[in-house]
């Protein structure tokens, strides 16, 4: 009940950034011009950060609430003791609506709204299980403060004492609690989203794969100790990884079994063509970082306004070929803005060799 | 009725055109040209006002950003070197982009001529002086996608994606690797391979084979040259009437001949304009008595190829040969070669009444303003006058500066580091781009050696001179 509280309280805001991150006519309906441009105002009250970040950690994993947007965002892989396995996305959103701290003449003033989503893939047919909350980061609604993030009762959280991160989220139908152990000592940082460096307002943060979890999930199936492997990923700044305009977003997280991660961006015309915007990290299993083209990541088939559910990699040094699909052909999730995300299949070659492992795909802006 | 030039052209090939030209057989012209004298062309009379007003308002080329997403981007900024004569919603925009109003009635923001023909100059903005500062080493394919990030459905989106589209053709023809050269000839060519040269249409596909990929470098010349000059470009290829060579602007986006006609209308008056420019007079002081000697030696050293000025004006126009006047000789040689360019554009709307016919050399421009428009040759592979008068001066890997550039009274050209290494000595890319490398194919500092037997006092003296010119 208090999600739908808080929801219609910040209905109007809400409007306000969706209409900035989806500037299309037809699906903007309920944000007319007016709206867009209070929004662009609050936006433009905010400073760009600076070109570059020096990362302090544990700090950094906490919150920028002077930068206008931040996100949070965990994608893993659990297996139960019978070998069934689990795929999860957590998603939080955090945007500012003014860059000064607000005066609390009310438990309701608030300068930040919250967003979040959380998705369950058991590889079963049919949408994924999947939820989306809304909330101001007021009266203990939602928040970030002391390394933990929350949105109700979903939360991330940054333990120093374990170097390690706790992930709990739970619905109606299911429940994660989940500790995270990063196997490296640090994240990999980037910066920008992908393509829109030049023109808008870029955007720092930090990819971290490879984390070892365990803990507990409930479902239809009952309460069970789980373990896996996770990935995170934590920017801030002037945008936020959202599908705009023609352009949709493909985001992509793979761990594969030689031990190497990459994390893809890209941008492209929704209604084909065009060039990819974006690019790949790669982590190897030694540790080194490598950016490669994300030219390399095309769908193999697709046909307009569908969702392309699967993708082939190409990257050079090691020359490594990848296909990446999923095992069920589902529809995308009725969230806000809509999307398809859930797990990924991922197979090929690196070097002559056969790879395999896992991913996480997200497309939207279809 | 055929144009009065056209008429001339077409005489040696005693060929009759109708006024349906579009639809009947168009002679195949490929001549080379021998070095030597360029016969003067009388131009078409137009407004040199008119023309100015075009050159910064108009859409000429007719294919852009949609301005919601222009401004949405956050690409307006703060407009910077605010021109005269901006009219309406010009007035808010970059300098180097004009507003225009497509049929669907979408605002576009279209690039303009000042992009490269305009450039900065001890604080003042000159229209007309090419500008040596450009980057051409970014993609511009992908910054013409990302703007598809704030474009709405509808027929902003597919103005968008026709720009969109066009920049993605031609950007792999025009990236340099090293930032300051110009690569208009080589994106020129591609855009004619992707056109039928009678209707203008446009194709996906090429029709010919585009140019090579790497562009050559060349160097924009100032704008007030044209007025004394009877062929455009280095090379001296573009013979007859200027204005179907300047209005190749608009090559990228104009798909017809309704369109080129009255872009032709346009820049008849904006060739009127840039033939009125004179160039800028020299902002620092000038020593008159060694310019008078300087003078002296110019006369007996220069004139000749370069003409004389003051009073006793005259200009030869004269195309020298690559083995007289030494220079790198691929731009040229690239321009000979390219034959099945030089057949499409004097196939083409453009070629009626103009021709192209480039010859194996180079001309000696007039020097007006030419103390204003560092680096030098066709290339822009010396950094200095001094430098270009005496060759043993001429580094091999040198790098502009900037933030801030500055002018050196002394050497008349921008400051520059001379350097002991090529690009592969950079640190990392940023840097490696701005190293101009002589050694590289296209980009070579050797020929025009005629001023290194002047003695120090007589080269100091030339360099004053060209001051005053």
């Amino acid at each position: 009940m208090r999600v739908w509280i808080a929801l219609g309280v910040i209905l109007a805001f809400l409007l306000l950034w969706m209409s900035l991150w989806n500037s299309s006519p037809v699906r903007q309906e309920a944000a007319a011009g007016p709206v867009f441009d209070g929004l662009t105002e609050i936006a433009q009250k905010f400073s760009d950060p600076p070109g570059t970040w020096d990362y302090r950690f544990p700090e950094d994993h906490g919150s920028h609430p002077e930068q206008f947007g931040e996100h949070w965002l965990y994608t893993g892989l659990l297996d139960d003791a019978d070998g069934t396995s689990l795929g999860f996305k957590l998603a939080i959103y955090r945007l500012s609506l003014t860059p000064e701290p607000v005066e609390a003449e009310s438990p309701w003033s608030t300068r930040e709204i919250f967003w979040a989503q959380l998705v369950l893939d058991s590889r079963q047919p049919g949408p994924p299980p999947g939820e989306e909350r809304f909330s101001r980061a007021a009266a203990g609604l939602s928040g970030a403060q002391d390394g933990r993030i929350w949105l109700d009762d979903w939360s991330i959280k940054h333990d120093p004492d374990c170097a390690c991160f706790s992930l709990n989220a739970s619905t109606d139908d299911f429940s994660l609690d989940l500790t995270l152990f990063p196997q490296t000592p640090e994240p990999i940082p980037f910066r920008g989203v992908p393509g829109l460096e030049t023109a808008a307002p870029g955007s720092h943060g930090y990819w971290w794969p490879r984390q070892r979890v365990q803990g507990h999930v409930r479902d239809a199936g009952g309460s069970r100790q789980v373990t896996g492997e996770a990935t995170l990923e934590h920017a801030w700044g002037r945008r936020l990884p959202v599908a705009q305009g023609q352009m949709t977003l493909n985001r992509l997280w793979v761990t594969l079994a030689d031990g190497t991660s990459m994390r893809c961006m890209q941008l492209r015309r929704r209604s084909g063509g065009g060039i990819p915007l974006g690019d790949c990290l790669w982590l190897s299993a030694e540790g080194e970082s490598l950016q490669a083209s994300g030219r390399g990541l095309e769908p193999s088939a697709r046909r307009s306004a569908d969702y392309p559910l699967q993708w082939n990699l190409q990257s050079s040094e090691p020359l490594t070929r990848l296909s990446l699909r999923t095992e069920q052909k589902r529809a995308p999730l009725d969230f806000r803005l809509p999307v398809w995300s859930g797990l990924v299949q991922a197979e090929g070659t690196r070097d002559g060799q056969s790879l395999d492992g896992w991913g996480w795909l997200e497309l939207s802006g279809y | 009725m055929l144009h009065p030039l056209k008429k001339a052209a077409l005489a040696g090939f005693a060929l009759i055109v109708t006024s349906a030209c579009s639809e009947a057989p168009v002679p195949d012209r490929f001549a080379i040209a021998d070095p030597g004298p360029i016969p003067q062309t009388e131009q078409r009379p137009g407004n040199p006002e008119s023309g100015y007003r075009t050159v910064v308002n108009r859409g000429y080329v007719s294919c852009g950003i949609p301005y919601a997403a222009f401004a949405a981007s956050n690409a307006l900024g703060e407009p910077r070197h605010r021109l005269p004569g901006r009219e309406g919603r010009n007035a808010d925009l970059p300098y180097m982009f004009n507003s225009t109003v497509n049929p669907d009635g979408v605002e576009l923001v279209v690039s303009n001529c000042l992009t490269c023909h305009a450039s900065e100059f001890n604080g003042e903005w000159v229209v007309g002086l090419g500008n040596p500062f450009l980057d051409f080493t970014g993609d511009p394919a992908v910054t013409a996608e990302m703007f598809g990030a704030f474009v709405e459905d509808g027929p902003a989106a597919t103005a968008w994606a026709k720009w969109a589209d066009r920049i993605g053709v031609i950007a792999p023809y025009m990236v340099t690797d090293t930032a300051g050269p110009n690569p208009a000839p080589n994106l020129t060519m591609v855009l004619m391979a992707h056109r039928d040269p009678q209707t203008l249409a446009w194709h996906d596909e090429p029709l010919l084979e585009p140019p090579p990929r790497d562009p050559l470098p060349t160097k924009v010349p100032p704008w007030w040259r044209m007025q004394h000059k009877a062929a455009m470009f280095h090379h001296g290829g573009g013979r007859g009437d200027h204005v179907r060579f300047m209005m190749m602007k608009s090559l990228v986006c104009t798909d017809d001949l309704t369109e080129a006609r009255e872009i032709d209308a346009w820049f008849t008056d904006v060739r009127a304009y840039i033939a009125s420019l004179e160039p800028p007079e020299y902002p620092y002081p000038v020593d008159q008595d060694l310019a008078e000697a300087g003078e002296r030696v110019f006369e007996r050293t220069c004139s000749a190829c370069h003409g004389t000025y003051g009073e006793d004006r005259s200009y030869p126009n004269l195309v020298i040969d690559l083995e007289t006047i030494g220079t790198d000789p691929a731009y040229a040689q690239q321009a000979v070669a390219a034959e099945r360019f030089v057949r499409w554009f004097n196939r083409s709307f453009y070629g009626d009444g103009a021709e192209a016919k480039p010859a194996l050399g180079y001309m000696a421009p007039p020097l007006d303003g030419v103390w204003a428009t560092a680096p030098y040759l066709h290339n822009g592979s010396v950094p200095t006058i001094a430098a270009l008068l005496d060759s043993s001066q001429r580094p091999t890997y040198w790098r502009l500066r900037q933030e801030p550039r500055e002018y050196d009274q002394d050497a008349l050209g921008w400051r520059f580091d001379p350097l002991e290494h090529g690009k592969d000595g950079a640190p990392d890319a940023r840097e490696a781009k701005w190293i101009y490398d002589t050694t590289r194919e296209g980009y070579g500092n050797g020929g025009h050696t005629f001023g290194d037997d002047l003695s120090d006092q007589e080269r100091r003296a030339l360099l004053e001179y060209l001051k005053r010119l």
